[in-house]
């Protein structure tokens, strides 16, 4: 994941994103991340996360409304 | 359930209607919306149209008398409600109006922050009039919409009402919060508790669902309420974690995170879909999302007590 370094830049770039809110997603089964880790989908329809800063990744939780 | 207990002349006269046939009288000229005694006699006519009472006759929803009195509240309830849209200072977008309440000290960041379990239980019982019924009022929103709206809207229920798996459905997850924090589950076991505010809140939301005419505002709602739901409700997960509550207690709300990021923007997509971009539309969906916050916001300042200064 590319969400480090916290220089201005960084900070500009994570706004951005938070400011697309996520990505629904309709029959999905699973969410496998960089790391190959599976995630079972329950529901549907699922928010995926774009700013990298949901608690619940690959879910979104909200949190990118407080980030821009 | 049984009949609530009557607290006024009105709510007294319903009571009486339902028990006994007993005449429903007329109604002074002057209305009295936010009185809990027009609010509770409301909230059991009401309630005759979603699961009625123990012992009382099902034909009463539909009797004239019953409908009579239904109508003249619920326009008393609706005149208080577009009197305070009118006159209110809040924004009138629903995102300006989703914001505002971010900004607006809720219940949640009161129960992660400083709420004892007492408050809990306290919040828990007037919230349980409407969660033990949550996804019921919009139900009724379904046959009165256009396929495109119709489709976003089920897309919604279905994961309200648990996307098949009865364990699931968001008033079965309610109730298990409620046994597990020692409070009565059973449906409309704390009416006799409920606040005039909750009331109020509660007849709202089935003044805008069981209304057709009043499907775009009830749309509305339904996008303020979800947009104002995931964050608020990791609060409630932390606040019920640090008070030691156990699991099936904060589930419901640990379940509302991830559903809520999802409801928002199909709630979004269905006002959208309502209005079709008519101003005019539109301007009644912001009324519903008015409803919502402004409805939401009394509740909490009924709920959460004033911070003890340092």
């Amino acid at each position: 994941m590319s969400s480090g370094g916290g220089g201005p830049s960084a900070h500009e770039a994570l706004r951005e994103r938070a400011a697309h809110g996520p990505a629904l997603v309709r029959g999905v089964g699973f969410v496998v991340d960089a790391d190959g880790e599976a995630t079972q989908a329950r529901r549907p329809v699922v928010a995926l996360c774009r700013c990298e800063a949901s608690a619940r990744r690959p879910w979104c939780d909200g949190t990118h409304k407080r980030l821009v | 359930m049984r009949i609530p207990t009557p607290c006024g002349p009105v709510s007294q006269a319903v009571h009486d209607h339902l028990d006994s046939g007993a005449p429903l009288p007329d109604l002074p000229a002057a209305p009295e919306p936010t009185s809990r005694d027009h609010a509770l006699a409301l909230w059991m006519l009401h309630e005759l149209a979603y699961r009625g009472f123990d012992g009382v006759d099902p034909d009463l929803e539909w009797s004239p008398d019953v409908l009579r009195l239904r109508n003249r509240l619920n326009r008393d309830l609706e005149a208080w409600l577009r009197q305070a849209f009118a006159t209110s200072t809040l924004p009138r977008t629903v995102t300006g109006l989703v914001d505002a309440d971010g900004d607006l000290p809720g219940v949640a960041r009161f129960v992660r922050e400083r709420a004892t379990a007492d408050d809990v239980r306290r919040i828990l019982v007037q919230r349980s009039v409407y969660h033990l019924k949550e996804a019921d009022p919009q139900c009724f929103v379904l046959p009165r919409l256009e396929p495109a709206a119709k489709a976003a809207l089920t897309e919604l229920q279905y994961d309200e009402l648990g996307d098949g798996d009865p364990a699931r459905v968001h008033q079965h997850l309610f109730a298990e919060a409620m046994a597990a924090a020692g409070l009565d589950p059973t449906y409309g076991a704390y009416v006799d508790e409920a606040d005039e505010e909750t009331l109020t809140l509660n007849n709202a939301i089935s003044l805008l669902c069981l209304h057709r005419r009043l499907r775009h505002a009830a749309a509305g709602h339904l996008a303020a309420f979800e947009a104002t739901s995931a964050l608020p409700s990791a609060d409630m997960v932390r606040g019920l974690q640090r008070l030691g509550f156990s699991e099936p207690v904060w589930r419901y709300y640990d379940e509302h995170v991830e559903a809520d990021a999802v409801h928002e923007h199909l709630a979004r997509d269905i006002c959208d879909l309502v209005t079709g971009g008519d101003p005019e539309l539109e301007r009644e969906v912001v009324f519903g999302a008015f409803v919502c916050i402004a409805l939401e916001e009394r509740c909490a300042r009924r709920l959460v007590p004033e911070p003890v200064p340092a």
